[in-house]
């Protein structure tokens, strides 16, 4: 079996999944716990997003490790909902503070859209390259 | 122009090299600017939103009327309602609306505590002008209006002291501090400190709403000077402290002009900086190029059309990562306006469509500029340079 050429969205993928999910921790993390200890709803969006953002950084580690070019191109179809719906994640399917200025505003949900459309923008220059190559090969074999 | 990229697009890394310098030059020319025009256009918001040219507040609350409006620190001060007849008897004021501050809460589900504030909508001039969409009828009981900060919807409910008040309608965002507070009337506003009390907060009990107020509101008749009447006020009422609005903002005012010179700096070092490199990034490859623009020659190509090549490059150097630049700066600007807001702890409201768009192409245009700028003493060596003897040297 012939291996596929490395693309630069092979590399693009997986940092930017990686991104997510450390980054929903550690960078743009939603408010802190109350002064009793218990979690205010945005908390568990940050959560949610840690999750998708593993998930897709497992994905997009597959992406980059399949031979096939038309494997490549359906994890990359595969990836689009999850990205889409990651950027929902944070005001949307899980309600963020009260408050337009805290944290979870201002940081995490910004920060969650960009690059879930970076991702999603990359995912969609992925399937176009993908579709280049399969019509060029095709036109090769006929 | 096929020449030029073909040029570009067949060595990728020298021109991504010397685009990432442009994308540099105009993410900060225009994050710089935005943030510049962002925090003067908050300061203009601040001075319109305050509404009044004084603020009557009780003796020694002046420093938490202060952190209440320009900090965004929620709390609490009263003095006699009586004082509001005696201001409005004052020579020189127009126009009086008293405001009450109720003591800070936490709304709902979240941990920050949420100014309200309780307004006398027949004699207000400063919270109606800022709503965005009117109600069309009176404030009614258990209805707020809140800030452009509240993320509640007009119709959506807020729970304060676990009572439940319904949002009528949302005020414009204004990039200051009074974007966090809710607004309401004076039977809402006892209904929520019946509802305080209830919860156990018995010291708000005595706070009674129709013999105290926290700050009287003032518009100073034309011809009078608000300082004067300011003074007239702290002077002749007991127990009153009077400010100039104007004065209140000074210090915002010096704080913003200190960040804009040094933005302004900062651009200017960031310009030259990346004119510099440029200019030697240019001729070193101007220097590497020598015998394929010598070849160039010999096929028939002009001086000049040499010379236009290299500024040519430049030209769509500069473009390209000109809007590149202003594309990362608008991902940085917009979606984080909060977040630079708060770091700043200053007014910060983004600027208009316009004038966005004006500092966007400014900082194309800076980028622009700069290519063909620093590769013109390039273009005009190549112009010049001796064909046969860059050919011999090779051999």
């Amino acid at each position: 079996m012939k291996t596929s050429k490395v693309t630069p969205t092979d590399i693009i993928l997986p940092i930017l999944s990686a991104l997510l999910a450390l980054g929903a921790v550690f960078l743009f993390h939603a408010c802190p716990a109350k002064e009793d200890g218990s979690f205010m709803s945005c908390h568990w969006a940050q959560e949610t997003v840690f999750g998708l953002g593993c998930v897709m950084t497992v994905i997009s580690g597959l992406h980059a490790g399949a031979d096939s070019r038309r494997m490549k191109t359906g994890i990359s179809l595969s990836m689009i909902p999850v990205e889409i719906y990651t950027a929902l994640v944070p005001g949307c399917v899980v309600k963020l503070c009260a408050m337009k200025n805290m944290r979870c505003h201002t940081a995490m949900r910004p920060a969650v859209v960009i690059i879930s459309i970076l991702l999603l923008i990359t995912s969609a220059v992925d399937i176009y390259i993908g579709s280049k190559r399969e019509g060029g090969k095709n036109e090769a074999d006929i | 122009m096929k020449l030029i990229f073909k040029n570009l697009i067949k060595r990728p890394g020298r021109t991504a090299a010397l685009l990432l310098l442009s994308v540099f030059l105009a993410f900060s020319v225009f994050g710089g600017t935005m943030t510049v025009l962002s925090l003067r256009r908050g300061l203009e918001s601040l001075e319109a939103r305050l509404g009044a040219d004084v603020i009557a507040v009780p003796d020694k609350a002046k420093n938490k009327l202060e952190d209440i409006l320009l900090q965004g620190v929620p709390g609490y001060f009263y003095m006699d309602k009586e004082n509001v007849e005696k201001i409005a008897q004052t020579e020189g004021v127009e126009a009086v609306s008293p405001q009450y501050f109720l003591a800070s809460v936490s709304a709902g589900c979240c941990s920050v505590p949420v100014q309200i504030i309780g307004f006398e909508p027949s004699t207000d001039f400063s919270v109606q002008p800022w709503i965005k969409q009117s109600y069309g009828k009176e404030l009614q009981n258990d209805e707020v209006v809140a800030g452009a900060n509240i993320n509640a919807e007009v119709g959506e409910h807020l729970r304060f002291y676990d009572q439940s008040v319904k949002v009528a309608a949302k005020l414009d965002k204004t990039g200051t501090e009074l974007d966090n507070a809710v607004y309401t009337n004076a039977d809402t506003l006892k209904d929520l400190l019946g509802a305080a009390v209830d919860k156990g907060l018995v010291v708000l009990a005595k706070n009674d709403p129709d013999k105290l107020v926290s700050s009287v509101l003032i518009k100073v008749k034309d011809g009078y000077s608000a300082e004067d009447v300011a003074s007239d006020i702290s002077v002749n009422i007991r127990h009153v402290s009077a400010v100039n609005t104007k004065n209140m903002v000074s210090g915002i005012a010096r704080s913003l002009s200190g960040i804009s010179d040094m933005t302004g700096l900062m651009i200017i070092a960031v310009w030259m900086l990346s004119l510099i490199v440029m200019a030697i990034a240019f001729s070193m490859i101007i220097n590497e190029r020598k015998r394929e623009f010598a070849v160039l020659r010999v096929i028939g190509a002009t001086r000049g059309r040499l010379a236009a090549t290299v500024l040519g490059e430049a030209f769509f150097i500069g473009l390209i990562g000109g809007a590149i630049g202003v594309l990362a700066g608008a991902l940085a600007v917009f979606p984080f306006s909060g977040l630079i807001e708060a770091k700043l702890g200053l007014p910060y409201l983004t600027p208009s469509f316009g004038a966005s768009m004006g500092a966007a192409g400014a900082a194309v245009l800076s980028s622009v500029i700069a290519g063909p700028l620093t590769s013109a003493l390039s273009a005009v060596r190549v112009s010049r340079m001796d064909t046969g003897l860059i050919l011999r040297e090779g051999n």
